[in-house]
């Protein structure tokens, strides 16, 4: 997984496999220090995440709760039909902004 | 982890894979991508194979993660079946397991957890958790897309899945049968409810049907004490038995297993590997076997437990023999708790009719006419307080003119006090040569009551006086009653008279003081029971006698007729109550010299 802050505290997630309660917390660890004051925009690169499970779904909530805080959104770029199916069943196509 | 794939399984299903997986998080990962991909490789499409892998890692999750420290030495089980048209999966753990809602939700869409169960309900088509004493089994199914077909390998392997088929079909009608039966026996249980002579007789009938469904030897049902505080025996089965079950207070007995079952709030197992605690009180019933204790509730409240063993071998109950003791025992909760309502509704309703009776006593008591006596007049009053007590008054005609005065008030409420109101009053009435010699009258009064009055624990005050027009005179006695009012004109206050001996039905030859009073023209007399002097108003202040006085000393002095002198006393005790509920009945006789 690679993580990238832009010069205007946007952070881009790339690389991730899967989400799931055996690696949110490894996530959570990872991306809370790049959740700076700057930071507006997160950019989950999907189109390599194979699996998502309720854990993971909840490791979304937990950033999108991270990001209200300061007015910051979520991208969820790329999904996979899989995900893009799950995210709707679980209402979250409301919740995040998806990009194809 | 361990890994095995078979075929011609038996039944409906001809191939299935089963993985042992640790109970770690870290290894639901390893276990998922190995049915992900046995499932794959079935041909079954992209979007079936990843809907079972999220479905099958939730249910791992779970299962590791509500697991306890021995929970977790243990392997979460997964097994995985290819049927022809469906394809079933076995997630067996080994946590305290739980209830699973009749209906999963979707939490608030900020939770960060809570979507498991919704998950796995929306990936399936059925679902089954069966819950046993150290594990759990969660079957999900669902069915194949169409085309998804295997090849049969030859004729005689058709033939033997068509014999697979027509066995499991046997088994579901054995089992339909079974259910049909048990359904019968709860409708006809419904049916004889009012024909068994007590809530006993009908438990033990549908516990010893139970117990032979479900192939159990012993039973043992407690039911919660009226209190709350206890597990009370009800019954043990066979009854042959000796009857060695004491009740257990639900606050103590960490041994017991019911007690544990009822805190829980959850069925607990035991058996030969997992016995009852020495110290626990079921074991003197069953000392060792299988067994399973069913705690049961209706509306949230605990009603009782009821156990199943067998006491020989080690097989313990199947999941359809446990799922019977639910249906049975809360089938019979339900009948518990509706006969206790009804004997609580029947209790009341005689209550009722009991206190109807002594109001109906109690007033054929009192005189239904004042009887004349010049040149004195009188006035009574009766107040009923909301139970009905023992106050009575009584005014009898003497052969000369005079008049005797009763007031009493039986100790206690309801119909004996009113039997008793009635008895002295007969006793009284049976002796007029004695009406002018009160003292005499009460103290042989006393002597005819004491026997009944003690046996029944039970003691009367009176006051008798006998109101002499002739010599304007009033000769009393008082039995522990309250003293009488007299207002004489020219003074400023009324005075208590009356010195008071024991009451009737202490003491059976005690004598009384007899008191003779002058009653010159005004004069103005009150007879009372102590609902007057004990009058309490909101803020619980007590009147008292010297309020009474005064009160009384007013209606004397600003009135000239008993009627408005009673009117005037009942408005001043009305206001010093100023709303607040009557606590006794109030009873007085205001007499007044006219002349």
């Amino acid at each position: 997984m690679n993580l990238v802050t832009d010069s205007d505290g946007s952070l881009r997630i790339t690389g991730l496999d899967r989400l799931s309660a055996g690696n949110c917390a490894e996530f959570k660890e990872l991306v809370k220090p790049r959740l700076t004051r700057e930071c507006r925009l997160v950019e989950l690169d999907c189109s390599a995440v194979r699996f998502i499970d309720s854990d993971g779904m909840g490791t979304l909530v937990w950033l999108h709760k991270q990001l209200a805080w300061q007015d910051g959104i979520i991208r969820l770029s790329q999904p996979t039909p899989m995900v893009r199916q799950l995210l709707r069943l679980l209402h979250f196509d409301e919740l995040f902004e998806l990009t194809p | 982890m361990k890994f095995e794939a078979a075929s011609a399984v038996g039944g409906e299903y001809r191939t299935s894979l089963r993985l042992e997986m640790a109970c770690e998080l870290a290894a639901v990962r390893a276990a998922t991508l190995a049915v992900r991909n046995w499932l794959a490789r079935k041909g079954l499409p992209e979007m079936e194979v990843g809907g079972w892998e999220l479905a099958v890692a939730e249910a791992s999750n779970n299962a590791v993660k509500y697991a306890d420290a021995r929970g977790r030495q243990q392997p979460v089980t997964i097994e995985v079946l290819w049927g022809e048209r469906e394809v079933e999966a076995r997630i067996t753990d080994h946590t305290a397991g739980f209830d699973w809602p009749d209906k999963v939700e979707l939490p608030d869409v900020d939770a960060e957890s809570g979507r498991g169960l919704f998950l796995i309900q929306s990936l399936t088509d059925k679902l089954v958790y069966l819950r046993h004493a150290n594990q759990n089994v969660l079957i999900l199914s669902r069915a194949r897309p169409l085309g998804v077909v295997e090849t049969l390998a030859d004729i005689s392997q058709l033939q033997s899945q068509l014999a697979d088929t027509e066995a499991a079909l046997a088994d579901m009608t054995a089992e339909l049968s079974s259910s049909y039966e048990s359904l019968v026996a709860l409708f006809r249980y419904s049916s004889e409810l009012g024909a068994h002579a007590s809530l006993r007789d009908f438990s033990q009938r549908l516990l010893k049907d139970l117990m032979q469904i479900t192939e159990a030897d012993r039973a043992v049902l407690r039911l919660v004490s009226p209190d709350g505080k206890k597990l009370e025996p009800l019954l043990l089965l066979p009854d042959d038995q000796q009857f060695p079950l004491k009740p257990i207070l639900l606050a103590g007995a960490p041994a017991s297993v019911e007690i544990s079952a009822a805190r829980k709030q959850q069925d607990i197992w035991f058996s030969p590997e997992e016995p009852l605690a020495e110290n626990d009180p079921l074991r003197r019933a069953i000392p060792t076997g299988n067994g399973i204790c069913h705690p049961f509730f209706v509306a949230n409240q605990l009603v009782g437990t009821a156990t199943l063993a067998r006491s020989g071998g080690d097989k313990p109950f199947a999941a359809a023999q446990v799922n019977l003791l639910h249906s049975f025992i809360d089938f019979l909760a339900i009948q518990i708790v509706n006969a206790r309502l009804l004997d609580e509704r029947t209790s009341a309703q005689v209550t009722r009719r009991e206190l109807e009776i002594a109001a109906n006593i109690q007033h054929s008591l009192l005189p239904t006419k004042i009887p004349a006596c010049p040149p004195f007049e009188m006035s009574a009053a009766y107040q009923s307080a909301l139970q009905v007590g023992g106050d009575f008054y009584d005014i009898i005609p003497a052969g000369d003119g005079s008049l005797l005065l009763v007031i009493a008030d039986v100790m206690g409420k309801g119909v004996p006090a009113a039997l008793f109101a009635a008895v002295l009053r007969s006793t009284l009435r049976s002796m007029p040569q004695l009406f002018n010699q009160p003292a005499e009258l009460m103290a042989t009064a006393n002597r005819i009551l004491f026997p009944d009055l003690t046996r029944v624990d039970m003691f009367v005050t009176a006051l008798v006086a006998c109101l002499d027009p002739h010599r304007r005179k009033l000769l009393s006695a008082n039995a522990g009653h309250c003293p009488f009012l007299v207002w004489q004109p020219g003074r400023a206050q009324a005075v208590a008279y009356g010195e008071s001996g024991f009451p009737l039905g202490i003491e059976p030859l005690t004598r009384y003081l007899q008191t003779e009073i002058d009653l010159p023209p005004g004069a103005a007399v009150l007879l009372y029971t102590d609902g007057l002097s004990e009058t309490r108003n909101a803020t619980g202040e007590l009147l008292g006698e010297e309020k009474l006085i005064q009160i009384f000393t007013q209606a004397a002095t600003q009135t000239s007729d008993t009627a408005s002198g009673k009117q005037l006393l009942l408005t001043r005790l009305n206001d010093f109550r100023n709303q607040a509920p009557m606590t006794d009945d109030q009873t007085l006789v205001f007499i007044r010299h006219t002349a």
